[in-house]
């Protein structure tokens, strides 16, 4: 009965934290830059967010925020919806699953496990847009948005782990 | 070592409802993503509608948010034009001279134009009403090209209707929500544009297919079409007015040409959404749907509205 219930209230805001950060970083990307292509990388800015989180803080990005998280970057973007959601949701699995490989390691290890569960969750993507569409969709927007997210992961990945002591629960 | 494998089972011992309950429910999870994507196959309409409210919801944060990258947009262009007042100055002094020789000849045409149609009364156009709206949004997705505006219904935003740049044709607003629109570009899957080639009057359909440069399709077998000729909106279909500029064409091989937008994707701030209509459209859709709400009530949408005076 430590807790008071401010105390309770902080640690509910501590939890909604992954969620936020990674909504953020979603809304961010879809800013009107100016810059060609700078949309291209809220898909894989939410995929970094969700890989991140799943892998160092798995209770507080389950796989329901995973769902969210992706059916806004489907609702935003006006693609076929969905298809983020679902692409999130295996991308969370894939990383909790795999969270003792990946947690604790170098930084290099993270980034190669995020490269190895990106190219499986581009495939994906690919496969299930392509049959949204009955037609083999052209690959180009989803190679180049993962050349962004593979060249953005290290700097993303810096300022996940800069937000991290955030969550640690009161 | 040994303690990994060890803690794992006897957590599958100590909680395997737990566990199950996960399993489950990534399951749930994943046939509701599925389930939504074959919705949004079969009832499009309906998931669109839910996007619109989604969108909705999320305009107003875009709209905070993108005030300041606009700004600094702004600041760096205004720092571009002082680097570059010399050489501006020179090609304006230039363009100048050029267009003031188009000027005479544009006066002059306009005035002959003026005294034929004095002669002729041939049916106006109707004018276009203007409505200026901010992108608040660049949603181009991995499969979609599209952008977010400010206004939308209450502003007199419709689904369908012209959306252009001072350079030419951006798209057409699709999706339109109360405060907020969509913009479906012309680079877009499923962008089909009426158009027409300036110069030979030729008519086509400008076909997006995500790539940068669209395509010209339903194009006379016998068109003769030339890199460097000007597209415009042929007003066909009655949404879009005619004569808006919208590209050139840029390469022609075997039975495909494509042509290059005017528009400036990269400088895409501030659009017109044009509001016209040559047919009152409106009433005639309302005035059937009557009928066929009326009517046997099997009716299946426009097509048995349609038949329905006809066959009174």
């Amino acid at each position: 009965m430590e807790t008071s219930l401010a105390g309770r209230v902080a640690n509910l805001a501590r939890a909604c934290i992954p969620f936020a950060v990674s909504l953020f970083l979603v809304l961010a990307a879809m800013l009107p830059y100016g810059l060609p292509k700078s949309s291209l990388a809220a898909p894989v800015l939410a995929l970094i967010s969700v890989y991140y989180w799943s892998v160092f803080r798995p209770e507080l990005m389950p796989a329901g925020a995973a769902f969210l998280l992706g059916l806004m970057v489907d609702v935003l973007s006006g693609g076929p919806p969905g298809l983020n959601a679902l692409v999130l949701i295996l991308v969370h699995w894939a990383a909790s699953g795999q969270r003792r490989a990946l947690a604790g390691k170098s930084f290099a290890v993270g980034w190669l496990g995020y490269l190895l569960i990106a190219a499986g969750a581009a495939v994906v993507n690919w496969f299930f847009a392509s049959l949204f569409h009955t037609t083999a969709i052209g690959s180009v927007p989803l190679i180049v948005s993962h050349a962004i997210g593979t060249a953005a992961y290290p700097l993303v990945a810096i300022f996940l782990a800069r937000m991290q002591p955030l969550t640690r629960m009161g | 070592m040994a303690k990994g494998p060890r803690l794992s089972t006897l957590s599958k011992v100590a909680a395997p409802a737990r566990g199950v309950a996960q399993r489950f429910g990534l399951l749930l999870l994943m046939a509701t993503a599925v389930g939504l994507l074959i919705l949004g196959k079969t009832h499009g309409d309906a998931i669109r509608q839910l996007r619109v409210m989604a969108v909705e919801v999320a305009a107003p944060v875009l709209e905070v948010l993108s005030a300041p990258v606009i700004s600094a947009r702004h600041a760096i262009a205004e720092i571009e034009h002082f680097w570059n007042t010399s050489r501006d100055n020179d090609a304006l002094r230039e363009q100048v001279s050029r267009l003031s020789k188009w000027q005479t000849i544009a006066r002059n045409l306009e005035q002959e134009n003026a005294n034929l149609r004095a002669l002729l009364k041939p049916a106006h156009d109707a004018a276009p009403v203007f409505i200026s709206a901010r992108v608040i949004g660049d949603t181009g997705g991995l499969f979609v090209q599209s952008a977010l505006l400010n206004a939308g219904r209450r502003d007199g935003v419709e689904p369908g209707q012209a959306v252009t740049t001072g350079l030419g044709l951006a798209g057409r607003g699709v999706e339109v929500g109360r405060r907020s629109s969509r913009l479906l570009l012309l680079t877009d899957l499923n962008s089909r544009v009426p158009v027409m080639v300036e110069h030979s009057r030729h008519r086509a359909v400008l076909a997006g297919d995500n790539s940068a440069r669209p395509r010209l399709t339903f194009l006379p077998a016998n068109a003769k079409i030339n890199s460097g000729d000007r597209v415009v909106t042929s007003g066909h279909a009655g949404v879009f007015p005619p004569g808006l500029p919208v590209g050139i064409v840029s390469s022609v091989t075997e039975g495909e040409a494509r042509i290059q937008p005017f528009v400036d994707w990269a400088r895409l701030e501030y659009v017109t959404v044009l509001r016209y209509r040559t047919l009152p459209a409106g009433d005639l859709t309302r005035h059937d749907d009557g009928k066929a709400a009326r009517g046997a009530g099997n009716g299946k949408g426009a097509s048995s509205g349609l038949n329905a005076p006809g066959a009174r």
